[in-house]
């Protein structure tokens, strides 16, 4: 075992996302099943989680980078890897259509009201009278008292539409489906599930995802590693994956700074190792480190979220031992929608000190928070 | 977001590149074959087999394929000589279980008492180790059905050639039932008299279209009939495969009195059947995996039928009533590359 150097303490300045990593399964893949459930955790599915975060990805890029990385001999291309790795910068999880992955479809931003999968209604916040309106026959009114649908997405290329007028874009629901599937052990020497008494039972309970065999999962990366198979987000699922550029659209999307009013599209951490917030850390007098209070946040439910960053077992052995789980923090869903007093450059631009850190790395590395500008507020005229 | 999501680890250079040689194996079924599905998805006593979410065709599980391998090389290789070399190469090319099930001291089995098991248990836990080889579920290519005049046909849709063609990596061009607008459009067919009408037992497909490069999509090693082949849409596919399924009734009888007690009845995929699933080895062999192999005198390949492409393995249940024998031949970039090294 060694250890790699630290990156370098001062900021960092990562490239911008050049690629979409194009991810499509052989077979099932794994989904997280949520929490451990028992009468006094009755927590229902509110822990499942599909597809896999960025950070999932991050370890795969990681991985295949130090093994290239021990291929190459000459001490310049070690170097370079190393830069590789130090300046990663991956976002997600999107996915698309597989005929179309450069329009990948995002998580749909709550301001948007949606029915029948189309946007309905877009809510705009006024700051005159400090509420979240939307236009009904031409006039500014609150929305109506409906049921709308969640968990929706919409493609990427529509993005700069959000906000016209009667524009009904057509959202998707998620392209994938539980399968619930029972693994029984088997015993050695007959083909019968192994005895109960057995202090490891028969039975394992897998929550396998079986994605639309139209669709792909689709993540940003400024970073390419070999077209190939892997292996990919637990149970040894395998994938194809693919690099490819990023058209000129997407570029420049997310080039534009995102202003005053911005939506997330991918799930956001904020704070410190003690305590998650809604928006970057505070200092003692209150300030955010964004320099600008949140005016108001749309948001859902924080969602918990851990990593394997802890230390490594005791008893790990030299074989690819996973580390022990580490702090567990709260994200802000992807979809929640920011107004702010003053704007703010592209996340691109981000300062790397809003980033919570853990270890080594910024949580910028897994592109936590990207954002994406919508229209600027208003107030009624 | 996932509760432990393998995530980056740079503190320490690990033996682990994620990069995956590819192959794959054909199945044709020669009985029919029942791989069940979930408890809790059964039905009354009718035992449904597999099924593919959005499809609803049948499929075999990773799992069972993978515990077929596993199982057959336990008992296949080691004689006299290398007592338990199976259990020793299974767990290598496998992986290993999270408890014991092997005894690497075989000469010790006979006097192991309790203490000793312990002491062996002891020592394995925390030695899982990771599969050098993965398995993903088998899906269907061609199914055969009956076919008044004809008498078999063998239907696929466009899905299930795509998962084909992303296996296998062929070039063709997945035959069309629909146009880019959504629109219908003949199904296409080869068949050996120009017939524009199929019937089956529960209806007809007409306005059929031949298509000669149909047989292109047939598995170079199956003995498939090239002159009975119908692509139907992603839509159809899960009636013509419930048309096509083998079902049986099975009664059980009272022990004195021939009188039926109770009854259950199973479906499986019928004979005949091919079907098409992944094999991923790991790139490079991780250092344990290497020196194990060394000191066992074994070849650092995956050679689960030795030297032959093909063999005959059982899948799924029913075995005692003649269901699950299958023909698998293995191929693919990692088998071929192999060969040529032979």
């Amino acid at each position: 075992m060694q250890s790699v150097e630290s990156p370098p303490k001062q900021q960092i300045t990562r490239p911008p996302f050049q690629y979409i990593v194009i991810v499509e399964p052989l077979g099932l893949l794994y989904g997280s099943a949520g929490r451990f459930l028992s009468p006094e955790n009755l927590v229902g599915r509110s822990g499942t989680s599909f597809p896999p975060s960025a950070a999932t990805l991050s370890g795969l890029f990681a991985a295949q980078i130090e093994a290239e990385k021990k291929l190459k001999t000459s001490e310049e291309n070690g170097q370079q890897k190393d830069n590789l790795l130090n300046f990663l910068q991956l976002a997600g999880p999107f996915w698309a259509w597989n005929n179309n992955p450069q329009n990948f479809y995002v998580p749909t931003p709550f301001n948007c009201l949606v029915k029948q999968q189309q946007i309905k209604y877009q809510i705009v916040w006024h700051s005159e009278p400090k509420k979240w309106l939307t236009k009904i026959n031409g006039k500014w009114d609150t929305p109506p008292n409906d049921k709308f649908d969640k968990g929706t997405w919409m493609p990427i290329c529509c993005w700069q539409d959000l906000g016209k007028e009667n524009c009904a874009i057509k959202v998707e629901t998620s392209p994938w489906k539980v399968v619930p599937h029972l693994h029984p052990r088997l015993q050695e020497n007959q083909r019968h599930t192994v005895d109960p008494e057995d202090n490891r039972g028969s039975l394992f309970l897998e929550n396998g995802v079986q994605l639309d065999p139209d669709a792909c999962l689709v993540y940003l990366s400024n970073t390419q590693i070999p077209d190939g198979c892997y292996r990919f987000g637990g149970e040894g699922h395998l994938v194809d994956l693919s690099c490819q550029e990023i058209n000129e659209y997407l570029q420049n999307l997310l080039k534009e700074n995102v202003g005053c009013t911005f939506a997330l599209i991918t799930p956001a951490i904020w704070g410190s190792n003690r305590q998650s917030y809604r928006a970057p850390e505070q200092d003692k007098e209150g300030n955010l480190s964004w320099g600008n209070s949140p005016v108001t946040i749309l948001t859902e439910r924080p969602h918990p979220t851990r990593f394997r960053l802890g230390k490594y077992p005791e008893t790990a052995s030299d074989i690819s031992t996973p580390r022990i789980l580490s702090r567990g923090r709260y994200t802000t869903p992807a979809g929640t929608v920011y107004i702010l007093e003053n704007p703010l450059p592209a996340w691109q631009e981000w300062n790397e000190d809003w980033f919570p850190k853990e270890g080594f790395f910024s949580f910028k590395r897994w592109g936590f928070g990207l954002a994406l500008p919508l229209e600027s507020k208003r107030s009624i005229n | 977001m996932n509760q432990g999501d393998p995530i980056t680890n740079l503190l320490i250079c690990r033996d682990l590149s994620f990069m995956y040689q590819k192959a794959y194996g054909i199945i044709e079924t020669l009985a029919p074959l029942h791989v069940g599905a979930s408890a809790g998805e059964e039905t009354g006593n009718l035992n449904l087999i597999f099924r593919d979410q959005f499809t609803q065709t049948g499929i075999i599980p990773g799992s069972s394929i993978r515990g077929r391998f596993r199982a057959d090389m336990r008992f296949s290789k080691g004689d006299a000589k290398q007592p338990g070399l199976g259990n020793q190469l299974t767990n290598i090319w496998y992986g290993h279980q999270a408890e014991s099930d092997e005894n690497e001291n075989v000469a010790e089995t006979a006097e192991t008492d309790a203490a000793n098991q312990e002491q062996t248990q002891s020592k394995n836990k925390n030695k899982t180790t990771e599969a050098l080889v993965k398995f993903e579920y088998a899906s269907l290519v061609w199914l055969p059905i009956f076919c008044p005049g004809q008498p078999m046909v063998w239907v696929t849709c466009p899905r299930l050639l795509k998962r084909y063609k992303q296996i296998t990596g062929i070039q063709a061009e997945i035959p069309k039932t629909r146009d880019a607008q959504n629109n219908p459009l003949p199904y296409p067919v080869k068949l050996n008299r120009n017939q524009n009408r199929l019937f089956f037992n529960l209806g007809f497909l007409d306005n059929l279209q031949p298509t000669p490069s149909l047989s292109r999509w047939i598995p170079p090693t199956s003995t498939l009939q090239p002159d009975s082949l119908v692509v139907v849409d992603d839509n159809d596919i899960s009636i013509i495969h419930e048309m096509g399924l083998y079902r049986q009734t099975r009664t059980k009888l009272n022990e004195n009195v021939k009188k039926v007690e109770n009854f259950f009845g199973f479906e499986a995929l019928p004979e005949d059947s091919i079907l098409i699933f992944p094999v991923a080895i790991k790139k490079d062999m991780p250092q344990y995996a290497q020196e194990k192999l060394n000191k066992l005198e074994q070849e650092h390949k995956w050679q689960p039928f030795s030297d032959r492409q093909s063999q005959e393995l059982y899948f799924g249940g029913l075995e005692s009533i003649g269901c699950g024998r299958c023909l698998v031949t293995l191929t693919g970039e990692y088998i071929s590359t192999n060969q040529r090294d032979n």
